[in-house]
């Protein structure tokens, strides 16, 4: 029955979606034309004929009529008798009769002004068909000829009038019933399709509805969790488990005292038993002044968590990556002064402060790419590559950390050409090269090789250090992930490196991956895809809000 | 009177800063070291009168290093410092006081004193 009274014309998904709320809302309106739809369809060969064919057999009349106001106006749901098709006086009778509550009885319409050529009525007599109270129709018997309607005529009629009288409450059951059940369809749908868990609780505190995503949530059959005391399943204990009090319990309290309330951060323990770590709140459902359940709604906020936790793994650390180089450029500025006489040791301290420096520089522009690539904010200025000279821009760039450390770098022939942005995959390369070189035995050697492949461009950097655990083959490309031991040949790394040349990798559409053995090397392969030439941004970079960042 | 102070750090040039500091200033001697292994060699070389340890350490932690120089070293009697940039103080029954960082290095040796509750 939903969807009725919503036309017959094939409707958008806006017009759908708010068709939803609508019935909701407007549960009220739409009674009312639910009920007029019944009533429209009742008028036709109806209980209202027979309710006027009865009147006019039992009080010897002419002819007889029901009317009901439908949309505002009366009209004729019922007829018996007469030729009465012409109608004209008649709703001027049922008006007049309408605004009474006894029946409007008239003897002759001659006296009462009433007559009319049209409809060739002489006297007529009509009730009011009132429900709970009000006048919603007539029931009218009418006579060719003057007539003085008699005691027994009026109680018939009054008798009479109590069938339409029951036909339209039943009529008005049955709309409010359509109605009832549609919104109630629509609301079970609005709870089941909710994000957040919702669960319904008795007095004792036990389940007595739960939402699909409640049931999921704790880990339960939404079948098995009604009827369990929500605090002894899922909220006996606290995080560092501790038992938790009913007395404390905020579900508990709504429960007594019916007061809304909100907590944050409240641990539900799972089926399994694992936490869930979830914000909440909960109304109490009050009737006549006494609580008699309480709703609980909840979300759960493992993921917020997550992000919050690595927000502040990041800020703590970036304020460490940055605090020490700071402390060093202070620290040598500081001392300039007190080694004034020893060109030696002011040559050390300067040379301190210029390194430091430069890493804080370094580190602030390595900052700025990740967040620009981890957000969707990298632009990239595509064109056609070739990986020969990418691979001798990289090996240049670190050849001087290779001759420090008597490490050969051996950039292989290749006529691979592909397309991308030249200077991002030079970094990506160069990043992977001076860990390559950092990392290199004494008299090592690191390789650069490309390859094309299927659908995709792989270039390969190779060295034969000490390999990487597979344990940290992952964590690797982890932000300031840092080797735990020994420290590499040359500068210290930001710990972001790898971090910023998987986002650009990603950014082309790419990734980089690690293949290594422990003792026999490692090699790291930058994986760029063959696409037609496009500059596109793939969706997953782009902003949270959808838009494209360019 | 001349102090030796131990300053393990992974930081060349925090160590390089600190050795100015406690030896052309303060007329002290510095021994040093960049990890636990290391400290424990230079403490097989002789007992220093304080070390001074940064807190974040490549590896194995200040406090990590501070406890295996009291116990495999069987360190006692001599005050361990922690160095760090962090609010609040991380502390353990190893360690002896704190040392803020940056720290100041021509109020290093003062500070050091103080943390370790020698009469200037």
């Amino acid at each position: 029955m939903e969807g009725d009274s919503e036309g017959g014309e094939a409707m958008s998904g806006d017009q759908r979606s708010a068709g939803a709320w609508r019935s909701l809302v407007l549960a009220p309106q739409r009674i009312v034309v639910r009920r007029s739809e019944l009533l429209a369809g009742a008028a036709e060969g109806s209980v209202f004929d027979a309710v006027a064919e009865s009147a006019q057999r039992v009080l010897g009349a002419d002819g007889a009529l029901v009317s009901v106001e439908i949309d505002g106006s009366q009209r004729r749901v019922g007829a018996s008798g007469l030729g009465l098709d012409e109608d004209a006086a008649d709703i001027e009778l049922f008006r007049r009769t309408l605004r009474r509550v006894e029946p409007l009885a008239i003897e002759d319409t001659c006296d009462s002004g009433d007559a009319s050529e049209a409809t060739k009525v002489r006297a007529s007599m009509g009730v009011p068909l009132l429900v709970d109270d009000v006048a919603v129709g007539t029931l009218a018997v009418f006579s060719h000829a003057p007539r003085r309607w008699s005691d027994d005529d009026r109680l018939h009629l009054v008798t009479l009038s109590q069938w339409p009288v029951a036909e339209l409450a039943r009529i008005d059951t049955l709309a409010r019933l359509h109605v009832a059940e549609a919104a109630l369809t629509r609301a079970t749908r609005v709870f089941d399709a909710m994000a957040e868990g919702v669960i319904g609780l008795d007095l004792e505190g036990r389940v007595a509805l739960a939402n699909p995503a409640a049931a999921r949530m704790l880990g339960w059959q939404a079948s098995d969790l009604i009827g369990q005391d929500l605090h002894a399943v899922a909220h006996f204990q606290r995080p560092d488990g501790a038992a938790y009090p009913h007395d404390q319990c905020p579900v508990l309290t709504t429960l007594e005292d019916g007061a809304a309330r909100a907590a944050r951060r409240e641990t539900f323990w799972r089926r399994d038993g694992s936490p869930l770590h979830v914000d909440l709140s909960v109304g109490g459902l009050i009737d006549e002044g006494e609580v008699t359940a309480a709703i609980l709604v909840f979300d759960d906020i493992e993921e917020r968590l997550d992000v919050e936790r690595m927000k502040d793994d990041f800020v703590s650390i970036v304020s460490h990556e940055l605090r020490s180089p700071l402390a060093a450029v202070h620290g040598s500025l500081e001392l300039i002064g007190d080694v004034a006489d020893d060109p030696d040791a002011t040559a050390q301290m300067l040379g301190i402060a210029r390194r430091n420096t430069d890493r804080l520089g370094r580190l602030v522009d390595d900052i700025l790419d990740l967040e620009r690539a981890s957000t969707g904010r990298l632009q990239l200025e595509r064109s056609e590559l070739h990986a020969v000279s990418l691979m001798e821009q990289a090996s240049e760039s670190v050849s001087g950390l290779a001759r420090e450390g008597d490490v050969t770098l051996e950039v292989r022939p290749s006529d691979v050409t592909f397309w991308g942005d030249g200077r991002r995959v030079v970094q990506v390369l160069t990043n992977l090269a001076s860990n390559a070189v950092r990392f290199s035995p004494q008299g090592g050697t690191v390789t650069l090789t490309a390859h094309r492949l299927d659908r995709e461009v792989a270039i390969e950097v190779t060295d034969a250090g000490p390999g990487i655990p597979e344990e940290d083959q992952e964590r690797i490309f982890d932000r300031f992930w840092q080797v735990p031991a020994g420290s590499p040949r040359g500068r210290r790394g930001s710990g972001l490196g790898l971090a910023i040349a998987q986002s650009m990798a990603h950014a082309h559409g790419g990734g980089v991956s690690v293949r290594s053995t422990v003792g026999a090397g490692s090699t790291f392969t930058l994986h760029v895809p063959v696409r037609a030439r496009r500059s596109t941004v793939p969706v997953d970079r782009r902003t949270e809000d959808g838009r494209d960042p360019r | 009177m001349t102090r030796v102070v131990l300053v393990v750090d992974d930081e060349a040039d925090i160590r390089a800063i600190a050795r100015v500091a406690l030896e052309t200033i303060a007329g002290w001697r510095m021994l040093e070291a960049t990890s636990g292994d290391q400290a424990l060699a230079a403490l097989a070389g002789g007992v220093p009168d304080a070390v001074l340890m940064d807190h974040l350490l490549t590896g194995e932690d200040g406090l990590m290093v501070a406890a295996r120089l009291r116990q495999e070293a069987g360190l006692t009697g001599v005050p361990i410092l922690m160095m760090s940039a962090a609010s609040t103080a991380p502390t353990s029954d190893d360690v002896d006081g704190f040392i803020a960082k940056p720290f100041n290095p021509r109020t290093l040796a003062a500070q050091i004193s103080a943390a370790a509750g020698w009469n200037a």
